[in-house]
């Protein structure tokens, strides 16, 4: 398909504009790939063609162009996608998706970030992942597409140590904390079922994934399914970034945490990441300096001590991907962005919990 | 997404002993019919980054006991006494093995409280849910 279809009119089956209100439409086998996007019309070329380039080819591409002052639409309908904008600037992700999530008309819905490309073969391998009737929603590997400032080497060193090493390991268990929202594939259903994405915290993702879990469907993580997201290149867009994320985090541990209880093993793994969010990184940033003080400067190895265990799993993978020099290279940056990871953390805490100030606006990160 | 890592903490142990624990339970599910080889390969990869962890933690534990003896043998000989390793003279004959050990057991600990909060919550609220559902 080849058009642009604008906000519908009031008496149009898309006028409501929300997911609720989807008449009872049988959904088709397939999947349908949305793609919110808003002034991407750098990354948006790039991102089509790769879903373009998949096998099994999805039924339908659908670019949300919120409405967006530069090409994006026109790139996007160029290359074939259909276009669809609203009336307005949803203001969010979870309202453009949403506003897509209207003209989804397959079992299947796969969500990709405008700035994201998929490697060959991603959309199958989510598809392995959904096999099981109970999933309702599966991700794939995430490395960043360019590996050139600080922040990206960071990034890339996150990226291969989570994803190798604390995913699996989550999957194993069947409780993925997160289905990444910047290449996802979910159940038309199931996220028809919670009433699309909730505009309730900036971490959509993550609120989806946990109310999944809360509603007994499974998630899952497919490690075949790779994807390119460009990454913050400058600390100004790691800013927003982090802001988002760690607030997204925040958020939802507000608006979950007396169902998570009740969800075995991500309890577990909510309580840890918690803790290491805000506990052991006071330890890190006070108890240390504090301690190679007052006691003997040796404390200060502590900074260190969990070296091997960021970068054997890192290397590790990186050796599978003939990546070790530039992994290797980029651990120092790694170090750089834990420390900037602690300032935000700290600030999303002291902010939603403590003075009272929820982040509200959505900020694209990149 | 994931929220930064700002440290990996008890996150480490924690997603260590989930490792070694992994084989064990493929077993138990091989056992029931119920294995794969998908997941066995994921498990041989988990356990191949295990071991090179301990190795290199090791590693380093003894790197530490080379740069400065002094502090590092006080410390391994205090978890050593608290592990019931000492030696007559109360210093164990590895002070590697102390120093790796004192962490371990920190950070076991550390963990094992936190597993006890999210257990001792989660009763109170299942209790507390039940006394007002029967009020």
């Amino acid at each position: 398909m080849n058009a642009t279809i604008t906000a519908p009119s009031q008496n149009s089956p898309h006028a409501l504009g929300t997911p609720e209100n989807i008449g009872p439409l049988p959904l088709l086998p397939g999947v349908t790939v949305l793609i919110p996007a808003y002034n991407e019309e750098a990354s948006i070329a790039d991102t089509v063609a790769s879903v373009q380039r998949q096998s099994p080819a999805a039924v339908e591409v659908i670019v949300i162009d919120d409405c967006s002052t530069d090409r994006t639409g026109a790139i996007a309908r160029a290359l074939g996608a259909t276009v669809i904008r609203p009336r307005q600037n949803q203001g969010s992700k979870a309202t453009a998706l949403n506003f897509g999530l209207t003209f989804v008309r397959t079992e299947l819905l796969l969500t990709i970030d405008a700035d994201t490309a998929l490697a060959d073969g991603a959309i199958a391998g989510l598809l392995s992942a959904m096999s099981e009737p109970n999933t309702s929603a599966a991700s794939g590997f995430i490395l960043p597409r360019h590996v050139r400032t600080i922040w990206e080497r960071g990034r890339y060193i996150e990226y291969l140590y989570a994803f190798a090493f604390y995913k699996p390991i989550q999957d194993y268990y069947r409780k993925p904390m997160i289905a990444s929202g910047c290449f996802a594939i979910y159940r038309t259903a199931d996220v028809l079922k919670l009433g699309g994405w909730s505009q309730r915290t900036v971490g959509e993702d993550m609120d989806l994934t946990w109310s999944l879990y809360e509603m007994g469907r499974q998630v899952r993580y497919a490690p075949s399914a790779v994807c390119y997201p460009i990454e913050p290149h400058n600390f100004s867009f790691m800013r927003k970034q982090l802001t988002r994320w760690s607030h997204g985090f925040v958020q939802c541990l507000r608006v979950h945490w007396r169902s998570l209880w009740h969800v075995p093993f991500l309890r577990m793994i909510v309580a840890t990441a918690l803790w290491d969010a805000t506990i052991a990184a006071l330890a890190f940033l006070i108890l240390l300096p504090v301690l190679a003080i007052t006691v003997h400067p040796l404390f200060l190895l502590g900074y260190l001590a969990d070296l091997p265990g960021i970068v054997i799993p890192v290397v590790v993978e990186a050796a599978r991907r003939k990546q070790v020099c530039r992994a290797l290279a980029c651990i120092p940056a790694f170090y750089v962005l834990r420390f900037v990871n602690f300032y935000f953390v700290f600030a999303a805490f002291f902010n939603e919990f403590i003075v009272g100030k929820r982040l509200q606006k959505f900020e694209k990160g990149h | 997404m994931i929220a930064g890592l700002p440290i990996t903490g008890i996150g480490g142990i924690f997603y260590l002993l989930l490792a070694i624990a992994m084989p064990f339970i493929e077993f138990y599910r091989l056992l029931r019919g119920r294995s794969s080889v998908a997941a066995w390969r994921t498990i041989g990869f988990q356990l191949l980054i295990q071991t090179g962890v301990l190795l290199s933690l090791s590693f380093q534990a003894a790197l530490i006991v080379w740069l400065a003896p002094g502090p590092a043998k006080q410390a391994a000989a205090k978890s050593n006494q608290m592990l019931g390793m000492a030696g007559v003279d109360g210093v164990s004959q590895s002070h590697t093995a102390g120093l790796v050990a004192a962490g371990t057991i920190i950070a076991i600990m550390t963990l094992a409280a936190v597993a006890l909060s999210v257990y001792a919550l989660r009763l109170y609220f299942t209790l507390a849910g039940t006394h007002r559902a029967v009020a």
